[in-house]
Parts: C-alpha cells; sequence; structure tokens
C-alpha cells in the first residue's frame, strides 16, 4: 500500500510534507527559517490529527495560514514548493478534507478512519486470510469435511492495523473496508482512572485530588 | 574610518544613514524598531526568524530587514498588513511551543517574544501546544540552559561562533532542534570560558545567569552604566542591583563582550578576604583600628621619610586617584619617587613610542581603530580568552579576522590566535623579533608599501633581506612573503605589541617602525584597565601630569623594589617583594603584600568605584558607584586627601578639588612619526607573561571569588 500512489489527497499531502520534513539529503528541508520548520510541522500535525479522527472546523483555517505565510514568508524555493503543494490541495479538495474532517475518508485509505470487515455472505471460510494476518487479528476456524464443524470468521479490531494482507490474499473478495461508525465509538468511551497524585510517600500538599486517591495518599 | 551615507525612506520618512548597513540597525539608528528574533547588532544576519520583513519598493516580495542592505533611494515599509501578518504567524508558532510562564519568569519585562506578543496582541497559540520535555541543564557553574523555553533563533550558537569559542551548535533539526554543546557535555567540560556573550544573546530565558531565579526581575532591578576596572580593556558594563547588592551584570552594547570575571566576578565584592576596616601593625600582627590612627600612622611614616618616600601607582586606579596620588608624593610629601608598573613590564616599549611619536607617545593607541582594521600584526602578545589574559583584545581581533581581516601573529609560541584559518602565524626563534621584523619591513616595502615617516631613508638602509631574515628566525622566505603581502594590501593595519617583547627597545622600536612604514595604527598591550591614564596623569618618574618631562626623575618601579625608606602602594599591583622601612598599602582586598605592611588602608573595588578611566583603545570611560562600598573602605581619593591634610596643613588638598584638576590636565597632540633605525641582530628579550602577570594584579580581588575556581578547572581535550 505504502508504494502505490495514494488516492486520498490528505494522504497524499501529508506524506509530501513528511518526506520533505524528514529528508535529510539537500532536497529536503534545511530547518534554518521559522515560518517553514514550525509551520509545517504544524501543517502535518494537524492533517495527521484529521486523519485520526479529531478533525476541527477551525484546521482548514490554520491549513489555509499556514500555507500562504510559508509561501510569503519563507527563505527558500523548496518551503515555498511545499506551501504550493499545500495550497494546492486546499484548492482542489475541499470537499474531501471537509469529508475527513467529518470523520469518512471516501477513499478508504486513512487507516484510522476505516475498519475491515469480513462479509459472511461472501466468505468461503478458506482460512487464507487467518494465515497472511501477521497480528493475529483474524480469527476463525476452517472446516475440515467430516471432522470439525467451523467457526465463522471476523476481524479483532483491536489487533487489526490495517495492513492490507487479508484483502491481497482473499480470492472472494470478502475482505471489506467500512467507514468506521464513529457514533458507535462514542458511545462507549473507554475510561481509565489515572493517579495523578504521589502515592509513593511524598504527599506534595499543592498535587490535585486525583481520581483514585485522596490528597494524602489514601484509596478513596 | 568615515562611512559613507544615503539617503532612504523608512516608513514615509526621509532620513540619511550609512551605506552598507543592515535594515534593521539602519532603522535602529533613526529610531523605528523592525521586530526581530535571530538579529544581532553588527553581526551577519541570517534571516531566521522571518520576523524582520519589511516591503521594499520595487521588490515583489517582503525582504528580510537583517539580511538586506542600506542602498541609495531605497523605500521601505516597515508595517504593512503584509508583514504583518508574517509576524502574528511566526510569533503564533513560536508561542504553541514557548511554556507560557510569564508570571515567574525572570526575564519577563526584557523577553523579546513577550513584547512582541504583546505588540501583535497575541495571547496564546492558535496552533496545538506542543512540548518537549527538555532536562534542565543545570550542571555547569554559572550558566544554565533550559531548551524547553527555546525558541530556536541561534542568537547564543553564533555569537559564540564569531567570538571563537564555538561551544554552543544546534543539535538535531525542524522544531526538535537542541541548542547543545559537543557531547552534550556540561559547559565547563566543553571549553566554555563563561564570557556570559550568550547570557546576553538570548532574547528568552532559555540561557541565563544561574542565580536568576527569583532574585528580583526586570523591573524591580535598578540599572546603572560603569566600567569593568579589572584589566585594560576596560569593558563597559550595566549592573543590575536589588536592595543596593549587585544581581547581574551584563555587557552594555548589544553584542558587547564581557568576560567571565567582568560578568561574574562581582561576587568578589563580598569576599571573605575583603578587607572592610584600616588596620595597623601591633606586635608583628595586623590589627583592625579606626580610620583617624591609621591615617596618622602612615602620615608620620611617609612624612618622616619626606624626599625618600617611595609611592607606586596601580595602573588599576582611576584618573582622580592616580592624580590624587601624584599630588600627595609631589607637592605634599615633597618626593619625585612615583611610579607605576607599567614602566617595569613595557620600559622598552614605552621608551620606543616617546622615541617615535613623542612625550605623548603612550597615548598612541588613541589613533589606531581596532574595529575597522583589515590587518593585524600581534607581535609577542597572546591575549587569548582560554588563558583568561586581555580576552576583550581577542574576541576584537577575531571579530575582525571572522570578517576577512588577516591576522600576522609574530611570536614565539603557537598562540591561540594563530589558530584562527585567516592568521599567518611566523613562529620565530627566541630573540630573533628585529631579524624577522627588518625582514618583514623589506618585504612590504617590495610589494608596494610607501612609508612616509621621518627618517624612513636610515631605517631603509638598516633593513634586511627575506632570506637573512628567514635564515636568522627559522621561518620560511614564503611565509614572510605571504605575510608581507597581506600587510602591503591592507588599508587600515593595526600593529599589536604585546609584553612578550616590550621589555625589550629594541624589539619594541623595530614593531613601531613595522607600523610607520604602512602608516599603521599601534595598540600597546598594557594589563591595567587604566595603565595610560594613570601615566597621563603624572604617576611615572620622569613625567608629570600631561606627559611634561620633569627636570629630576625620581627612582622608578624597579628602583624601589630594591629598598625605600616609606613605600606607599596604591591599588593592585603584581609584585609581591617590595623591600621598605614602612609599607602602607591602599588595597580592596587582602593579598600577600598587606599582609606583610604596616597600615592597611581599605579602599573600593570593581564596581563600587567612581571616576574616570582611559582603557587600552584611548577611549575615556566614566566609573560610576553600582553598589555601596563594603564595610569601612573609601575611595582613593579620598584616603589621599586625608592623608595630605595629616601631613602638611598648608600644601594638603582636599577629595572635592581632585576632579577638576583632572580636568585641567590634558594630553598634547601627538607628534608627527619618526622612524628609529634597529641593527637586526639576534638579542635575547626577556618575555613576560600577561596572563601570569595579570592574574598577580588580580589576585588579591579574584582568589575567593568563584570565577577563579571554575576557571582553574582543567578542561580535558576533546578527542579527536
Amino acid at each position: 500500500m505504502s508504494q502505490q500512489e495514494n488516492k486520498c489527497p490528505v494522504e497524499a499531502t501529508r506524506k509530501k510534507l513528511i518526506h520533505f520534513y524528514n529528508d535529510n539529503s539537500k532536497d529536503g528541508m534545511c530547518s534554518k527559517c521559522h515560518p517553514c520548520k514550525l509551520g509545517i510541522f504544524d501543517a502535518i500535525k494537524i492533517l495527521e490529527a484529521i486523519q485520526a479522527g479529531n478533525g476541527r472546523d477551525k484546521d482548514v483555517v490554520l491549513l489555509k495560514r499556514i500555507a500562504a505565510d510559508v509561501k510569503d514568508g519563507g527563505m527558500c524555493k523548496k518551503g515555498k514548493d511545499h506551501a504550493d503543494i499545500l495550497s494546492a490541495f486546499l484548492a482542489a479538495s475541499t470537499a474531501d478534507l471537509e469529508h475527513h474532517i467529518k470523520g469518512v475518508c471516501s477513499y478508504r485509505e486513512c487507516k484510522q478512519l476505516i475498519t475491515y470487515e469480513i462479509d459472511p455472505a461472501l466468505c468461503t471460510v478458506c482460512d487464507k486470510c487467518r494465515a497472511a494476518c501477521k497480528d493475529n487479528a483474524i480469527e476463525g476456524q476452517k472446516m475440515i469435511p467430516g471432522k470439525t464443524g467451523f467457526t465463522p470468521y471476523r476481524i479483532r479490531q483491536r489487533r487489526c492495523t490495517h495492513c492490507g494482507e487479508c484483502i491481497k490474499v482473499c480470492p472472494e473478495n470478502a475482505v471489506v473496508i467500512v467507514e468506521k461508525d464513529r457514533e458507535a465509538d462514542q458511545k462507549e468511551p473507554v475510561r481509565t482512572l489515572v493517579c495523578t497524585c504521589d502515592v509513593s510517600g511524598k504527599a506534595t500538599g499543592h498535587a490535585p485530588a486525583c481520581a483514585i486517591h485522596d490528597t494524602v495518599g489514601a484509596v478513596r | 574610518m568615515t562611512t559613507k551615507m544615503v539617503n532612504m525612506v523608512f516608513d514615509g520618512k526621509a532620513v540619511s544613514v550609512p551605506e552598507g548597513m543592515t535594515l534593521v540597525d539602519a532603522a535602529a539608528t533613526v529610531g523605528i524598531h523592525i521586530p526581530n528574533l535571530c538579529h544581532i547588532k553588527e553581526l551577519r544576519g541570517v534571516g531566521a526568524c522571518r520576523m524582520c520583513m519589511v516591503e521594499i519598493e520595487g521588490m515583489k516580495a517582503p525582504m528580510t530587514g537583517c539580511t538586506t542592505r542600506t542602498k541609495e533611494g531605497m523605500k521601505v515599509q516597515t508595517t504593512t498588513p503584509k508583514v504583518e501578518e508574517i509576524r502574528k504567524f511566526v510569533t503564533d508558532l513560536v508561542l504553541s511551543f514557548h511554556p507560557l510562564d510569564c508570571m515567574t519568569c525572570p526575564k519577563a519585562g526584557a523577553c523579546d517574544l513577550q513584547r512582541y506578543a504583546a505588540d501583535l496582541g497575541i495571547r496564546e497559540s492558535s496552533f496545538g501546544r506542543k512540548s518537549f520535555n527538555y532536562e534542565l541543564n543545570d550542571r555547569s557553574p554559572f550558566i544554565t540552559i533550559d531548551n524547553n523555553y527555546c525558541i530556536l533563533c541561534g542568537r547564543c550558537v553564533r555569537v559564540c561562533k564569531e567570538q571563537g569559542t564555538n561551544v554552543l551548535d544546534f543539535m538535531g533539526r525542524g522544531i526538535t532542534t537542541k541548542v547543545s554543546t559537543a557531547l552534550d557535555k556540561p559547559l565547563h567540560e566543553s571549553g566554555c570560558t563563561f564570557c556570559g556573550s550568550c547570557v546576553d544573546a538570548c532574547p528568552v530565558n532559555t540561557i541565563m545567569e544561574r542565580d536568576r531565579w527569583q532574585h528580583g526581575r526586570e523591573w524591580d532591578l535598578q540599572k546603572q552604566e560603569t566600567a569593568c576596572t579589572a584589566c585594560a580593556s576596560g569593558c563597559s558594563v550595566v549592573t543590575s542591583s536589588k536592595n543596593g547588592k549587585i544581581v547581574k551584570v551584563n555587557a552594555k552594547e548589544d553584542n558587547g563582550y564581557l568576560c567571565a570575571i567582568g560578568r561574574f566576578g562581582f561576587d568578589s565584592l563580598h569576599a571573605s578576604n575583603r578587607i572592610s576596616a584600616p588596620m595597623k601593625k601591633q606586635g608583628g600582627k595586623l590589627v583592625p583600628t579606626t580610620w583617624d590612627d591609621a591615617l596618622d600612622a602612615a602620615a608620620a611614616g611617609l612624612k618622616s621619610a619626606g624626599a625618600n618616600a617611595g609611592f607606586i601607582a596601580s595602573g588599576s586606579l582611576t584618573n582622580e586617584e592616580a592624580y590624587a596620588v601624584q599630588s600627595l608624593a609631589r607637592d605634599v610629601v615633597g618626593s619625585a619617587n612615583i611610579d607605576t608598573a607599567a614602566s617595569s613590564y613595557a620600559s622598552g616599549l614605552l621608551a620606543a613610542l616617546r622615541a617615535a611619536y613623542g612625550d605623548n607617545g603612550a597615548s598612541v593607541a588613541s589613533a589606531a581603530d581596532i574595529g575597522s582594521a583589515d590587518c593585524v600584526v600581534v607581535i609577542g602578545a597572546d591575549p587569548s580568552q582560554k588563558k583568561q589574559s586581555l580576552q576583550e583584545v581577542d574576541v576584537a581581533i577575531r571579530r575582525r579576522a571572522q570578517a576577512g581581516a588577516k591576522v600576522i601573529v609574530v611570536s614565539t609560541l603557537k598562540t591561540d590566535l594563530a589558530g584562527h584559518q585567516n592568521a599567518i602565524l611566523l613562529q620565530i626563534k627566541g630573540g630573533t623579533d628585529t631579524a624577522l621584523l627588518a625582514g618583514l619591513m623589506n618585504a612590504a616595502i617590495a610589494e608596494g608599501a610607501a612609508p612616509t615617516a621621518k627618517g624612513i631613508d636610515g631605517l631603509k638602509k638598516a633593513l634586511v633581506s627575506v632570506e637573512d631574515a628567514a635564515a636568522a628566525s627559522g621561518v620560511s622566505a614564503e611565509q614572510i612573503t605571504l605575510a608581507a603581502k597581506a600587510f602591503a594590501a591592507a588599508k587600515h593595519p593595526v600593529v599589536v605589541i604585546g609584553t612578550g617583547i616590550s621589555t625589550n627597545e629594541a624589539a619594541s622600536q623595530q614593531a613601531v617602525n613595522l607600523a610607520l612604514v604602512k602608516g599603521a595604527g599601534v595598540l600597546p598591550l598594557l594589563l591595567e584597565a587604566n595603565a595610560v591614564g594613570v601615566m597621563q596623569m603624572g604617576c611615572q618618574s620622569d613625567m608629570e601630569p600631561g606627559f611634561v618631562k620633569v627636570k629630576k626623575s625620581g627612582s622608578g618601579y624597579d628602583d624601589m623594589k630594591s629598598g625605600t625608606k616609606a613605600l606607599m602602594i596604591a591599588g593592585p599591583v603584581s609584585g609581591t617583594d617590595f623591600k621598605s622601612g614602612f609599607t602602607v598599602v591602599m588595597a580592596s582586598h587582602m593579598t600577600s603584600l598587606a599582609e606583610k605592611a604596616d597600615v592597611v588602608l581599605p579602599m573600593t573595588s570593581l564596581y563600587e568605584r567612581q571616576g574616570s578611566i582611559v582603557n587600552i583603545y584611548g577611549t575615556a570611560k566614566i566609573l560610576t558607584a553600582a553598589q555601596a562600598v563594603a564595610g569601612d573602605a573609601k575611595d582613593g581619593v579620598e584616603i589621599s586627601a586625608e592623608l595630605s591634610q595629616r601631613i602638611s596643613k598648608t600644601k594638603g588638598f582636599k577629595a572635592k578639588d581632585v576632579a577638576s584638576a583632572v580636568k585641567k590636565v590634558k594630553a598634547g597632540k601627538l607628534e608627527a612619526p619618526s622612524c628609529k633605525p634597529v641593527a637586526a641582530k639576534a638579542g635575547q628579550s626577556s618575555a613576560v607573561s600577561s596572563s601570569k602577570l595579570l592574574a598577580a594584579i588580580n589576585a588579591g580581588m579574584l582568589s575567593q571569588s568563584g570565577v577563579v575556581k571554575v576557571l582553574e578547572v582543567k578542561q580535558p581535550a576533546l578527542q579527536k
């Protein structure tokens, strides 16, 4: 997947900027002037946040500002060229960006916005996908006629890294990419209790009471 | 050197500014501030922060003010919506990873970032907050580096590089760049000389004095301009004190240099060896006593010696103090035996300067402008930041070298300056200075130097060929020719003559001749803060105030060492072996010399002093007391005046009359220079180490100071 051309403009732009930012050769960022060094870093961070499903409406404004000001204020052509890449993306893919901010990647490439699922109607229980999965994310049992029954194949979402190997090997195209059900995610938010106070003995006094302990270290 | 002025328009205001200056500096001269985070005055701009963007008529895009130079007819707009937006954008981005700790930050009020954020109206960053959780680097003495606050402007890196210490650099790239030393070692293990230029350069509070936290914020501090008197450079400083106590010292100019002693040595004012009360010897031991008692004893001793009394004025005294001591000796006590240490360690040099420039020869440095020199010849001198001798001179020469000037080093050793890429080292055998310089002059004349000084024909006859000079001195002929070419091609050469040859008259004379061959400026490297001023005030055995020759000269510094009936030593001197029947010492700190004295009179030190001095470059500087005097110590003028009153009611003078008398002393103009041929033969010269001599002079003051303890730590060499 990584070798292929990305169809999703958000993913493609992010990759171009990250490549420029991390490139140590003479074609990469020289790390001298502030607008380019800091602005492109922030553009990458904003795109990453959008792709992770944490997009905000004001991100479009910020990206537009970065594109315009790096172009005006940048020191060299390399930086200005990448500002142009960003502004060209913003001009051409306004609708795509808005979709992403809402949490939908219509190209189904932004890994955090999609899930892989196995369509039980198409699945022939051939076990190829389970063998190909590097992350042991697919569970199920192949039917051996006369010996066993079978367990339907499904993908354990916690383990899936969206690497795409199962799609490659499935002869029936039974592995499908669906957009993540964001509302379902939000129904049961995962909450962990985090201890913010110092229970190792040094009660600092000014530390705020945490969810587990009171300020003097006793369990609530 | 006069600079050409050009007519320009700044924000619709027609102004006249020097040509070739950066726009930021030029705008500052007419009172317009162009915001910038990475520019340092008079240093080459890099255009990194892009805060100094301005719009210039005829240019398509905004230009950076720190890299664009002034030109005739340029029209500059410093605040347009376009450049304002770029400034806001950069400030916004920088604030996204700079902790917003202004309520406790010691730099608040003097912070550039805070100022621009306020000017541009940015409360907090609109971009995502980032923090990198760097560890606070407080492993080094005097200076802490907190990279969490760093805005990556690079001022510290450039100022460190520019002056040749080259300790700090960037590590990593992008937003995670970190200012650090090689291998991330503590500063004292990486060759740092603790000059603290990076502290002055830092626009935020990343690099700071170690004890600034909760020691007063910018608006609590009383600022006072004065000058440091620890060495000959007499650097201008600004002290900041809170509740009458100095908390920090900074260089006065934006890109000014201040060494570790000037910046961090003020703890010596409260050192344990500070003399807080007058002392008198009773039963072989010094015991504290009252001023009246001590002054009476001192006056009685000096009066009884009369014309046989000796007076030694330290070169660190102010003009006023020197004049008062001189007046006490000549007018009140009636003794002609008054001298200063320069007459001893620079005897040959002073004689040579007098022969070339007349009686005012010692003040020759005022005609040499090292700030615009394009070739510096360093003869017998080793100004060095690492060896703690005349650090400011080293920096001044290195800054010129960095700007492309050639540095020709004539020395028996490979000095620190000779390591610079623009340096040409002529490493001679001991005592062959005259021969080498004769060859160098010959080559320079052959390369096109056209000397006009008096007696040049006689000098030309005494010169030797380059080959002979090479054979005598052990330097290759090519190297001499190379140096001669650089010297002959220079427009503003300066010849620096140091203590390596200053006791030898022939070698010093030859060095002065070299300057006269090209009409170069001469900078004699005397060591004490006011060495020239003290001589001008008449503290020489054969000169009265204003460089007037006396009819009958008294005994000099070296003569007085062998024995006098009564001796008064005013201020810190290097010698400890004075033989005298009765010794009065005016000192600020306890030294081995003061321990042997019969009467010790405490005087003011460093930033408590007031008066005027003339530094090594011939610039007059005003000292103003920045802190209340510790203990019972008094100003040298007051002590001398009280002594004079006690010795003679009729001839005695008053402290308040000294300043007006000093103003009347005027040095005459330098005479037209004349050459004096010197035989180009090898002669053994006794070299004086300037670093050892300076250390001896300041030994009393600095022996308890943290500065010396840190600098004495042996620096491990970096592995290659």
